[in-house]
């Protein structure tokens, strides 16, 4: 995957971090009592540990992104790919569930108990430049399927939405692998129509909240349309940040999808550059590999063919809002990880995904612009 | 021919709907490791003379608990037979973990039920703790795979009614620490007696099925090292309420999809699922779409019928998942039982791999997982 594509003799590396804003398991007490209804929730890594990030995830993130210095003397950065709506649980419930009601994650984040800091450690995290948003999506559920499942009474969706959650682990949906997850995932002509509004107004309001319009974007689950590309290029997002393959929708057959293959610096129809992720540091998801080991062959072998090292790294790795051991014993990982690359690369620059775009389009860096 | 039809659409509509793979599976699945039954053909000989109908059905005719021989014999057989990626044949052996501990009810003069863990049972049989100990062996090499079939194959409650009442022949089969298990409308009315361990007639009695799956998985993983991922009910009787309390226990697959659900007052009644089905806590389901049971009648043609089995199961795509009883390979009682079985196993086996040399096999558990990762 690293072969065809844009090429430059610079050192560029992406952290691209998913799912920033949205809520997940609601805490240790909603864990315990859904187990103690017999739903498996403490056997998959994204519903025992993701959450919505607290004051120390971010502190303690910045501080490690902070403990190293590119050829230009910046920290590492995370773009943070923000998920800018929750579902109003409250409102959805007095509507019986026959009428969807969301709320900027910035209100979500006043209902969490150790979480009155985040919006302010964002801006501070944006300002010294370790911190970067960008647009990931409205909210990252699958509204249609999640309403017609909470009408349809199915059990486990109505105990997860009395703790505030609408996903629970995967298992327990075998025949829905992403388990509501997949927010532009299409039924029929009607979602495809509505979920192209829900992802536009997702992008104003990722303006509203953050005063700068977010230039990429990530699909929920890596399932988009090239309709919603359409839709979020007329509001001047010029990046898609994905995996080699995107799965667009096959509209009326159901979690069914056409493959579509990328490569980074490649466009579409719209113009729009794909951005192609080559490195991974999951530990949380996938805990028996040697993360810093697997990332730093990955980002040779991407600088070998000259290409930017586009690292996937999912919020989740870095939560210890219900787990303090599991953000404490991958930043540690994630340290040693910077330290290796700034030690085996030191005319590496650390760059944010739209900033990459930026760099291969020769538009004038947001980021930068922002910050000075 | 009317009935040849019958059985033809039948065979083929168990197979039909639901999950399907590409690949050639076969799962024998064996119920009943670790339980009781007649002790030994001592015993048995007394039994029978004191004009217990122990020929009546193939289980009282030859089940006993398996002894070294029974399990080296099969291991040694299972170990020469490799499918097309060099794995080893192996059996699920759905395994109770307890059996009543007679001497301690009793003393209690039968007010207490108590039981003891398979090791001890072990330990009371002449080749003592060593059958444990191959077992084990059998695990480590592949060749077995323990899954969890209950805490005991019977319902203590139901049985102690019976030892309670006093029924001759059950006070006797209680001496000699023998488990009847004979419909007998004098002792239990229920269908297939106390032998239906999750089967009830009120609701109290339901509700005491969550200690005893609780304590049967916790029992399991001591016993064996490892948790159950699956389940089968004793006779096949259970009720959904059983779902929440085995996946708490980690329990994630239901083997037998054709489920016999109490009514609640002793009898049953017949619920059908599809391959893959999946219920509220996502545990997934399958079919036996096949039958070995050589034990039932030594003159049947059980290589054909098997033959037959897989014919439909690999035509719609689904993997031959075939029921065979512990008793089939046991000999305590008569060992020409176990070499007859173990001698058509090879044959089965061996036609099988010649008409379809891509088969691979598989335990309960791994082809769980395989549906668990492919499902969609």
């Amino acid at each position: 995957m690293n072969i065809p594509g844009w090429r430059s003799p610079r050192k560029l590396i992406v952290f691209e971090s998913d799912d920033w804003g949205t809520v997940r398991s609601n805490s240790l007490t909603a864990l315990q009592k859904l187990s103690e209804k017999g739903y498996p929730v403490f056997d998959g890594a994204y519903c025992k540990y993701d959450a919505l990030e607290c004051n120390d995830d971010l502190e303690q993130l910045f501080e490690v992104l902070h403990s190293v210095k590119d050829k230009n003397g910046n920290p590492a950065v995370i773009t943070a790919n923000n998920i800018v709506a929750n579902p109003d649980f409250e409102k959805i419930k007095a509507a019986d569930y026959q009428q969807y009601y969301f709320e900027p994650f910035i209100d979500t984040l006043k209902k969490y108990p150790a979480h009155d800091r985040v919006f302010d450690l964002y801006q501070q995290g944006i300002t010294t430049g370790v911190f970067w948003p960008q647009y990931h999506g409205r909210e990252h559920v699958n509204i249609s399927r999640w309403l017609k499942a909470l009408q349809n009474k199915k059990p486990y969706m109505l105990n997860a939405f009395e703790y505030g959650m609408f996903s629970l682990h995967v298992p327990m949906t075998p025949h829905y692998y992403n388990a509501y997850m997949d927010a532009l995932d299409c039924d029929s002509e009607a979602d495809l129509v509505s979920t192209i509004k829900i992802v536009s107004d997702g992008l104003a309001m990722f303006e509203k909240i953050w005063g700068f319009p977010s230039r990429s974007f990530i699909a929920p689950c890596y399932i988009w349309h090239q309709q919603h590309e359409q839709a979020l290029s007329a509001m001047g997002v010029n990046y898609i940040q994905g995996l080699p393959i995107q799965h667009q929708p096959i509209i009326s057959e159901g979690t069914k999808y056409h493959k579509k293959y990328h490569f980074t610096g490649t466009s579409n129809f719209k113009g729009q550059r794909y951005l192609v992720r080559n490195a991974f540091f999951e530990p949380t998801p996938y805990p028996n590999v040697d993360w810093v080991d697997n990332c730093l062959y990955r980002i040779q072998t991407a600088f070998r063919w000259g290409k930017p090292a586009i690292v996937s790294t999912h919020r989740v790795n870095f939560i210890g809002y219900l787990y303090p051991e599991n953000r404490e014993k991958n930043l540690h990982q994630f340290k040693l990880l910077l330290q290796a690359i700034v030690k085996k690369w030191p005319d590496v620059a650390f760059v944010s995904s739209d900033e990459l775009g930026d760099l291969i389009t020769g538009r004038e860096c947001l980021r930068q612009t922002i910050r000075q | 021919m009317i009935e040849a039809v019958k059985n033809e659409l039948i065979a083929n509509y168990v197979n039909i709907r639901g999950w399907k793979t590409k690949r050639k599976i076969l799962v024998i699945e064996s119920d009943d490791w670790g339980a009781i039954k007649t002790p030994s053909r001592q015993i048995w000989d007394i039994l029978l003379k004191a004009g217990i109908s122990l020929e009546s059905n193939y289980f009282s005719q030859y089940d006993c608990l398996e002894s070294k021989k029974d399990l080296e014999d099969l291991f040694n057989l299972l170990n020469s037979l490799k499918d097309k990626n060099g794995k080893s044949l192996i059996i699920t052996a759905n395994a109770l973990v307890a059996n009543p501990d007679f001497a301690a009810i009793k003393e209690s003069e039968f007010t207490t039920y108590k039981y003891e863990l398979i090791n001890d049972t072990y330990s009371r049989y002449p080749d003592g703790i060593s059958t444990f100990e191959t077992l084990k062996q059998g695990i480590h090499d592949h060749l077995v795979l323990p899954q969890f079939h209950g805490r005991e194959h019977i319902n203590p409650r139901e049985w102690m009614k019976v030892l309670k009442a006093g029924d001759r022949n059950e006070i006797l089969a209680f001496e000699h620490k023998t488990i009847l298990g004979l419909d007998n409308p004098a002792v239990s009315t229920r269908y297939l007696n106390y032998t239906s361990a999750f089967n009830y007639d009120n609701l109290e009695e339901a509700k005491s099925f969550e200690s005893i799956i609780e304590e049967g998985l916790l029992h399991f993983k001591n016993l064996f090292g490892f948790a159950s991922k699956s389940f089968v009910a004793p006779c096949g009787i259970r009720s959904d309420d059983l779902d929440i309390w085995l996946s708490k226990n980690g329990v994630r697959y239901h083997q037998v999809a054709r489920q016999f659900v109490p009514d609640g007052r002793g009898g049953i009644y017949a619920k059908n699922r599809w391959w893959g089905a999946s219920n509220e806590f996502g545990q997934l389901y399958w079919r036996r779409n096949g039958t070995f049971e050589p034990s039932r009648n030594w003159n049947f043609d059980w290589v054909g019928s098997v033959l037959n089995n897989a014919k439909y199961a690999f035509r719609w795509g689904k993997p031959l998942v075939l029921n065979s009883h512990r008793v089939n390979y046991v000999g305590g009682i008569n060992p020409q039982n176990r070499e007859n079985t173990l001698r058509l196993l090879i044959q089965v086996v061996k036609k099988l791999q010649q008409q379809y040399p891509d088969l691979e096999f598989m335990s309960s558990s791994q082809l769980g997982d395989y549906m668990a990762d492919t499902i969609s």
